[in-house]
């Protein structure tokens, strides 16, 4: 099914991923109440860039929220698909594109983190693929991983480029 | 038209009150960045506050307001000062009478509330026609390029709005 990816660029896109977010946030845990995430969002939106997926209809299925960490980091926060794609090549198309973009947009970025929940097994696999962890530490409600990997094996490891 | 107003008071109401404020995001037409407009009209469920929905007889959501009580000057111990965070109205019920029956819900509401307010502050867009309407009501406190904000004692606000044929919105719970 095509997907399109794409930066948020206005405050309408915003308005569409914090929608999505709301809906969707028991999905990354079911600590994350109303208030928790609209408190998250106020604290982290102004430095966050997100990558809106959209369906081909222009309805929003799924997001990934990333920001820059000097000196050389894109510090890959959360990712969300709509459950019944997640399993499928949506989350690889949508990571080429992050990939692409910070090799394009930073070029002084030479790594790449990603945090995990601990209780989400299924993401702490993905991540080992591809990245190695780093660090564990207490979040907010549970333990948290990072994942990191240097930029040139992730741009092999997609054939970016 | 007969519209039916609800104060949020559990967790899927007030997921209700965000989601329809996020999914008119552009009629809002705020001027501020979406972090801060995402803090205005969030603040009604995070802070001392609440929102309200309104609904039409057909169920459908045509509306939304949401208020805190106290001032940033203040630490927000001024609780007897009500801030307007949002005004909302569906852009199909614009220049209907929904804007009067929200301001007369809001000043029933106030009204049986434990600790009525002693003040209502609001800021609108620089529209004239508003400005003229909020102008026979309201004192103009300050202003910006895009915003003038009111200021009006609750007990004015109460008289002007309930002057005009309305509901009893809390009658069968004994409201003054």
């Amino acid at each position: 099914m095509p997907v399109r990816y794409s930066i948020c660029q206005t405050d309408a896109d915003l308005a569409r991923y914090a929608s999505f977010f709301i809906k969707n946030r028991t999905e990354f845990s079911k600590d994350y109440t109303l208030p928790v995430v609209l408190m998250h969002m106020l604290e982290t939106l102004a430095d966050a860039k997100i990558i809106l997926i959209e369906d081909i209809d222009g309805q929003v299925i799924g997001w990934g929220k990333f920001e820059y960490r000097a000196p050389d980091t894109i510090f890959v926060d959360s990712v969300i698909i709509d459950k019944r794609l997640r399993s499928s090549r949506v989350f690889l198309d949508g990571f080429r594109y992050l990939v692409r973009y910070v090799h394009e947009q930073y070029p002084q970025v030479n790594q790449l983190s990603f945090r995990a929940l601990s209780s989400q097994s299924y993401v702490n696999r993905l991540y080992s693929k591809f990245a190695i962890k780093t660090e564990e530490r207490e979040g907010v409600f549970e333990l948290e991983s990072v994942y990191t990997a240097p930029l040139p094996n992730l741009l092999s490891y997609l054939g970016v480029k | 038209m007969s519209y039916d107003f609800s104060v949020s008071a559990t967790a899927v109401y007030q997921e209700k009150y965000i989601q329809f404020l996020l999914q008119n995001y552009e009629d809002l037409n705020q001027p501020y960045p979406f972090p801060v407009t995402l803090s205005y009209i969030s603040s009604p469920l995070l802070m001392e506050g609440k929102a309200i929905l309104c609904k039409n007889e057909d169920g459908e959501t045509v509306g939304a307001m949401g208020y805190i009580h106290g001032t940033g000057e203040q630490d927000y111990e001024d609780t007897e000062v009500i801030q307007l965070q949002i005004v909302f109205l569906h852009q199909t019920r614009r220049g209907s009478r929904l804007l009067l029956r929200a301001a007369q819900f809001l000043a029933q509401h106030w009204d049986q509330v434990q600790q009525p307010p002693s003040e209502i502050r609001f800021w609108i867009p620089n529209d004239p026609s508003l400005l003229r309407l909020c102008s026979r009501f309201a004192n103009r406190f300050t202003e910006n390029a895009s915003l003038t904000e009111f200021r009006v004692s609750f007990t004015s606000f109460k008289a002007f709005v309930l002057q005009y044929n309305h509901e009893n919105y809390y009658a069968e719970a004994g409201g003054r």
